[in-house]
């Protein structure tokens, strides 16, 4: 059995170190990279807590990965970031690369506990992990940033267009969790799926 | 797989054409009211997508809570977004001469309110019927109240009845999705499910047309 909470603290130990010597942009961006693992230890309680009553309300364990532990994930990643945004009233740029620096906290802390968990000695399962998940987390982190920093140009939006944007993280997220849930071709289409949206949305941001 | 399974797939298949087809448009127009729009538009395409690609793997559509059903209620907030946007930019002066108008606006979330008790009567499902009925009574509310109130006052620059009345369809169309599919009609569901596909169209071409007007 491996224990998240003893990789967490491997992983965060350095990272609390790297915090209080670096300064500005760069301190920011570690620390908010820190509360990415802390989101993913706290999803690792919730989403075993949440497995438990799912499972013994009748739910099976693929229905739940699929339709519950993203409404989880994706909140705990937004709070850190909504908190953020409440009380320091950031800049949008800052805004956007802290939630992806949460984002990529969050992915790090998981790829390396399902490395751990499932063996690191095959490349490819390596890569596929990296380059699906791990750009997943990113994605949904950018729509996280780019969204939250877009509706609190006004203060008044906050709350409807924060509900809004985590709905549609946890939609993209659920989306890739039902895709690489299944077989076949399906799970081909999952595993491609992040790196497709993470091309759209670049060539997006180019172009606007 | 059943005949109406098949409509209702294809019925499907033509929202997520339009879907896909607004949101990009919206997403490539400046301004905020189309980077909401293009947030809105790709919130319900998601919601479909997922839903569709549940069915085709699972071999049935979601049951219970679904995720889906978290994207279209996004979608919605998405909508009372823009709406809220419009009304926080009126002044005191406009906000008095609204008051009327609230009143009357009050109708439309009325009606949701009681079609979705209508709808928990018959099928149950109080946790899931709140959390469409809120934003939806939301939504119905500031859209009529913005379309009574006039477009002078809306933000937008010309009168908002096309967008605002569009999306009152669309809230319409939802509710009526909700109630057909409660009362078991399959014809009457795919009937209002093809009209969602023209009220999002409606939505996009109404809020394209206030905006150049």
């Amino acid at each position: 059995m491996i224990y998240l909470e003893n990789i967490f603290v491997c992983l965060a130990a350095p990272l609390l170190i790297a915090v209080f010597l670096l300064e500005g942009e760069a301190r920011r961006f570690i620390g908010f990279f820190l509360l990415g693992l802390t989101a993913c230890l706290l999803a690792g309680y919730c989403n075993g807590y949440i497995e438990q009553a799912a499972v013994s309300g009748g739910l099976d364990y693929t229905q739940f990965v699929v339709q519950f532990a993203p409404v989880c994930e994706e909140i705990l990643k937004a709070l850190p970031v909504l908190f953020y945004m409440a009380v320091f009233e950031p800049k949008r740029r800052s805004i956007v690369s802290s939630a992806l620096a949460v984002g990529l906290g969050f992915a790090t802390l998981e790829n390396v506990n399902h490395i751990a968990n499932y063996g690191a000695v095959e490349l490819p399962f390596a890569l596929v992990r990296g380059f699906s998940a791990g750009i997943m987390h990113a994605i949904c982190a950018a729509i996280l940033g780019y969204g939250l920093a877009f509706v609190y140009q006004r203060k008044w939006l906050a709350l409807t267009g924060s509900f809004a944007v985590i709905c549609a993280a946890t939609t993209f997220h659920a989306t890739y969790n039902l895709l690489v849930s299944a077989q076949g071709v399906w799970r081909g289409l999952g595993y491609i799926l992040p790196a497709v949206a993470a091309a759209a949305i670049m060539i997006g941001i180019k172009n606007s | 797989m059943k005949m109406t399974e098949t409509i209702h797939l294809i019925n499907q298949f033509i929202q997520i054409a339009c879907l896909s087809a607004v949101a990009v448009l919206s997403a490539r127009r400046s301004g905020w009211l189309f980077r909401l729009l293009a947030g809105a538009f790709s919130c319900y395409l998601l919601g479909d997508v997922f839903y569709m690609l549940h069915m085709w793997i699972y071999g049935q559509f979601p049951s219970g809570f679904s995720v889906a059903y978290l994207s279209y209620i996004g979608t919605y907030f998405f909508l009372i977004t823009i709406d809220l946007w419009l009304a926080g930019e009126w002044t005191n002066e406009q906000k008095k001469t609204m008051r009327p108008y609230r009143r009357i606006s009050m109708a439309a979330p009325t009606v949701v309110v009681v079609l979705h008790l209508i709808y928990y009567i018959r099928d149950g499902g109080f946790f899931i019927n709140l959390l469409f009925c809120v934003p939806l009574s939301l939504l119905a509310y500031y859209s009529l109240l913005i379309l009574l109130s006039g477009g002078a006052q809306s933000g937008l620059g010309a009168p908002p009845w096309w967008y605002h009345g569009a999306v009152l369809l669309f809230v319409f169309v939802e509710n009526m999705m909700f109630l057909s599919s409660s009362f078991g009609s399959d014809t009457v569901y795919t009937a209002f499910d093809f009209l969602m596909s023209g009220a999002i169209l409606l939505m996009y071409w109404a809020a394209a047309k206030e905006a150049t007007a």
